[in-house]
């Protein structure tokens, strides 16, 4: 048959034919986009039945039974350890005015003896007495003496006086304690 | 011939047959089936991950909150319980519930017994709570409550000085707030503390840890100070020979 005396338009037959293409990959993603979502919805709605979470609930329930058998002595470790932070904290806190005093005397020059010592707050007060006022210069000097910063903030001495009836010597200082 | 046309069914059943065989008719049927996958994928798809994993979320912390349970048990269960008995008893000795006015005179008498100095007489100021307020004490601790004790005491300043060591060795825990020293006597002030038990809140999941070494090694130490105070009892003999009071 001659093509010439065809009616149809040879130009429309092409269009068709890529229409029909497009038509059929359009078709083919819907259908697959259907088919994944459903595919995906099943398999989560069955992972979310089958999860775990019951038993494991179960399971924590028998481990919680079976620790509360044992709270007597979770109750008194608890009690132990609350008792030696604070007494940790108690000793680590308090004062030791007998290292103080202890320490206080070692810089004592031979022939000064303490007439009195008061220790309140991290202050000591104290009044040394000695036949002659040389020990009292030794003192002096070891207060000046920059190693002592160590132990004491500050030294005030306070008062020096002579008692004429015994011949004696006192000073007074106020130390600041570290 | 009139492009308005009445929506009804047979106008639908028109429209179908009139555009079935166009192009419109997919890129429709593909719009209506995406849109519906749109929905699905928003209303039912969405929500079943996020509820997957959340569940996978709680899957792992149940899992871990039984494992410490589970380590908690066997830590519980291996602990030496003799020892634990032991040590809340040493700790409740040095730091009290309540006042213990045996052990304080107890420990002041074995103090002046071992240092050589001798007691006349002693002023209590009971019943004290803190705040302490910074400065006069040691310990700021609203739980914490002490005793003071104002105690008068003759001896040379070394049998002070060993007698300022000895209390602070003995139990219930003392700390010395005051020495006043003088030719003619010694008035020290001493501070007893004591707690009341706190309300015990524990959580079974959280891994419990044992006594820490530097822990032990402290109730080790005061238990140490104990059996020295029980030794010095037990050797001390009537307080007729001994001149603590006068």
């Amino acid at each position: 048959m001659n093509n010439n005396i065809n009616f149809l338009d040879y130009k429309n037959k092409v269009i068709t034919r890529r229409g029909n293409t497009k038509e059929k990959l359009l078709r083919k993603i819907a259908l697959i986009l259907l088919f994944t979502i459903s595919s995906l919805s099943v398999v989560l709605f069955i992972l979310i039945t089958l999860s775990p979470l019951p038993e494991l609930a179960k399971q924590r329930k028998a481990a919680s039974f079976n620790l509360s058998l044992a709270d007597k002595d979770i109750g008194k470790l608890i009690l132990v350890k609350e008792r030696s932070d604070k007494i940790q904290q108690i000793i680590e806190k308090r004062n030791n005015y007998n290292e103080d005093l202890e320490n206080f005397q070692n810089i004592l020059p031979q022939g000064v003896t303490i007439e009195s010592v008061s220790m309140n707050q991290r202050k000591m007060s104290v009044e040394l007495t000695s036949n002659s006022l040389r020990p009292f210069n030794t003192i002096l000097d070891q207060f000046a003496n920059n190693d002592k910063s160590q132990e004491y903030s500050k030294i005030t001495m306070t008062g020096l006086r002579m008692n004429p009836d015994k011949g004696s010597f006192n000073i007074t200082f106020s130390i600041d304690l570290l | 011939m009139s492009k308005k046309v009445f929506y009804g069914q047979n106008d639908l059943r028109f429209l179908y047959y009139r555009y079935k065989d166009s192009s419109y008719y997919s890129i429709f049927v593909f719009a209506i089936t995406f849109f519906v996958c749109m929905i699905l994928v928003l209303n039912v798809l969405l929500p079943q991950i996020k509820n997957y994993f959340s569940i996978r979320k709680e899957v792992i912390a149940q899992r871990i909150k039984i494992k410490n349970v589970r380590d908690n048990i066997n830590f519980i269960s291996s602990l030496q319980r003799p020892e634990l008995n032991s040590q809340l008893q040493t700790t409740s000795k040095a730091l009290p519930q309540y006042q213990d006015f045996v052990g304080i005179l107890n420990a002041i008498s074995d103090s002046a017994l071992s240092s050589g100095v001798s007691i006349d007489d002693f002023k209590f100021t009971p019943g004290e709570m803190t705040v302490e307020s910074p400065g006069t004490g040691s310990m700021e601790d609203k739980d914490l409550s002490f005793m003071d004790l104002a105690v008068n005491i003759d001896g040379d300043i070394e049998n002070i000085k060993q007698f300022l060591t000895e209390i602070n060795e003995k139990l219930p825990l003392t700390e010395v707030i005051n020495v006043d020293s003088k030719k003619e006597s010694t008035i020290i002030s001493l501070r007893f503390y004591h707690k009341s038990y706190p309300k015990i809140s524990f959580k079974e999941d959280e891994p419990m840890q044992p006594i820490t070494p530097e822990k032990t090694a402290l109730i080790r130490k005061l238990s140490s100070w104990q059996n020295l105070q029980l030794e010095n009892d037990i050797t001390s003999t009537g307080s007729a020979s001994i001149p603590l009071f006068e």
